[in-house]
């Protein structure tokens, strides 16, 4: 517990001190969800309709921005050898990153949902679903963008090919996502969508540190 | 168990790209021993070094880490090697304390070791600036501060002594010997001629 706690500040220390762009994936969430009522007009009923999803949409690009950055800096420097060198298994230091970039990323998204949701038109009674829908998943969109991320890392080159694999994985967590405000809006209840977008997490956050500490051996050899 | 060979191969084989490069390798380290790995570019000292160290595997032959075949990866005391690469792994945002209490941190040292090694190096000066503003011989300079404070016994080094000048060549060389008279092993591929009196040679290619 001791040596993820140090991860973590290290992680968190790195970021600060401008080690990473989590910020400038912070301030595009913003800009991407602020150009939603410039291009959509003022019409009000259709932004209630589509805010669920443009929130959705940018939630995921933001965090698909920030995840190229997750293992690329410490595989290149050597950091992850000398780590799995210390007596500390790679998928410990898997999790330790993912949780970092949901604390610099994820969690930035989730409490910011609620001042979004009111620029863009969200009626205010439907806001505990966006945010619990986004707190539900942004982890899971971590996780599942931690295995690209690892392989990008390990080929040298990141940027557009991590976007293309990880898009289709990210699916189900923004159908579902945004499926549960737009099912809210509707009157149909977003229970359901919450219950199954909960399910995608603990089947990640078991399987993914397996399956990225693989292609980080695969880059070693 | 005091005889078992801290790291012994035999017959080890190793190819890169579906291209063997080096074969048939039988090399036993001991407390208080040095390895030289010696050799021209491309003659595999490098890899030769990754397979000790877990990373790449060997294509036939044996390692036996303690006397086992598997690499002691999950060591809760701590580290079981240390290694030098040609990567620093060193956060060149973060600043030059930051990096080294890092390390000092998860391998559980004392402030006191850490603090002698940087007075050994003569790196005092340094310790609040970023990495990012030392130069490469500097970097490698830090690298080998953290290789004096980790407690591993066995030293696994990569041409530990690039980008360093003559007068730091001998402080490294100093180090090492100070190392192997402590107890402790060198596994070291090197195109320096380096002093040490209980030393075998290991030439690839």
């Amino acid at each position: 517990m001791n040596i993820f706690l140090k991860l973590i500040l290290r992680d968190l220390k790195s970021i600060f001190s401008g080690g990473s762009d989590a910020g400038a994936a912070l301030f595009f969430y913003l800009l991407a969800i602020i150009m939603f009522p410039l291009s959509f007009g003022s019409d009000s009923v259709l932004l209630t309709k589509i805010s669920g999803g443009a929130i959705w949409m940018a939630a995921l690009f933001s965090s698909m921005l920030s995840l190229d950055r997750l293992f690329r800096s410490d595989y290149e420097d050597g950091s992850l050898e000398q780590l799995v060198l210390s007596g500390i298994s790679l998928e410990f230091v898997v999790i330790t990153k993912c949780f970092s970039h949901w604390l610099t990323n994820g969690l930035p998204l989730v409490i910011l949902s609620p001042i979004l949701s009111i620029i863009i038109g969200l009626n205010i009674e439907y806001c505990w679903i966006l945010v619990i829908a986004l707190f539900l998943g942004t982890p899971s969109l971590t996780l599942i963008g931690a295995v690209p991320a690892a392989l990008s890392c390990t080929i040298g080159k990141g940027g557009v090919i991590i976007t293309m694999v990880v898009l289709p994985l990210m699916l189900p967590v923004l159908i579902l996502g945004s499926g549960a405000v737009i099912s809210e809006v509707s009157g149909l209840g977003g229970a359901g969508h919450l219950y199954a977008l909960a399910a995608i997490f603990p089947i990640s956050v078991v399987i993914v540190p397996f399956l990225a500490s693989k292609a980080i051996r695969l880059g070693w050899e | 168990m005091t005889n078992i060979p801290l790291i012994e191969t035999n017959a080890l084989s190793f190819e890169r790209g579906g291209r063997e490069i080096a074969s048939n390798i039988s090399i036993v380290l001991n407390k208080g021993e040095a390895i030289f790995v010696k050799g021209k570019n491309g003659s595999g000292k490098t890899t030769f070094l990754r397979c000790l160290a877990g990373f790449v595997p060997i294509s036939s032959g044996s390692i036996l880490w303690w006397g086992k075949e598997t690499f002691p990866f999950l060591n809760k005391q701590g580290p079981i090697v240390a290694w030098l690469g040609h990567l620093n792994a060193l956060k060149s945002v973060m600043s030059v304390k930051d990096n080294l209490n890092f390390y000092a941190d998860i391998w559980r040292v004392e402030h006191k070791i850490v603090n002698n090694a940087i007075e050994q190096l003569s790196f005092e000066q340094y310790l609040d600036f970023p990495v990012s503003w030392l130069s490469a011989g500097e970097k490698r300079r830090l690298s080998i501060i953290r290789l004096m404070f980790c407690p591993a016994k066995i030293w696994l080094l990569d041409e530990p002594s690039s980008f360093l000048d003559e007068y730091n060549r001998e402080q490294l060389q100093k180090i090492m010997r100070n190392h192997v008279y402590s107890e402790g092993s060198i596994i070291c591929s090197t195109h320096d001629d380096i002093n040490i009196s209980n030393s075998k040679m290991l030439v690839l290619g």
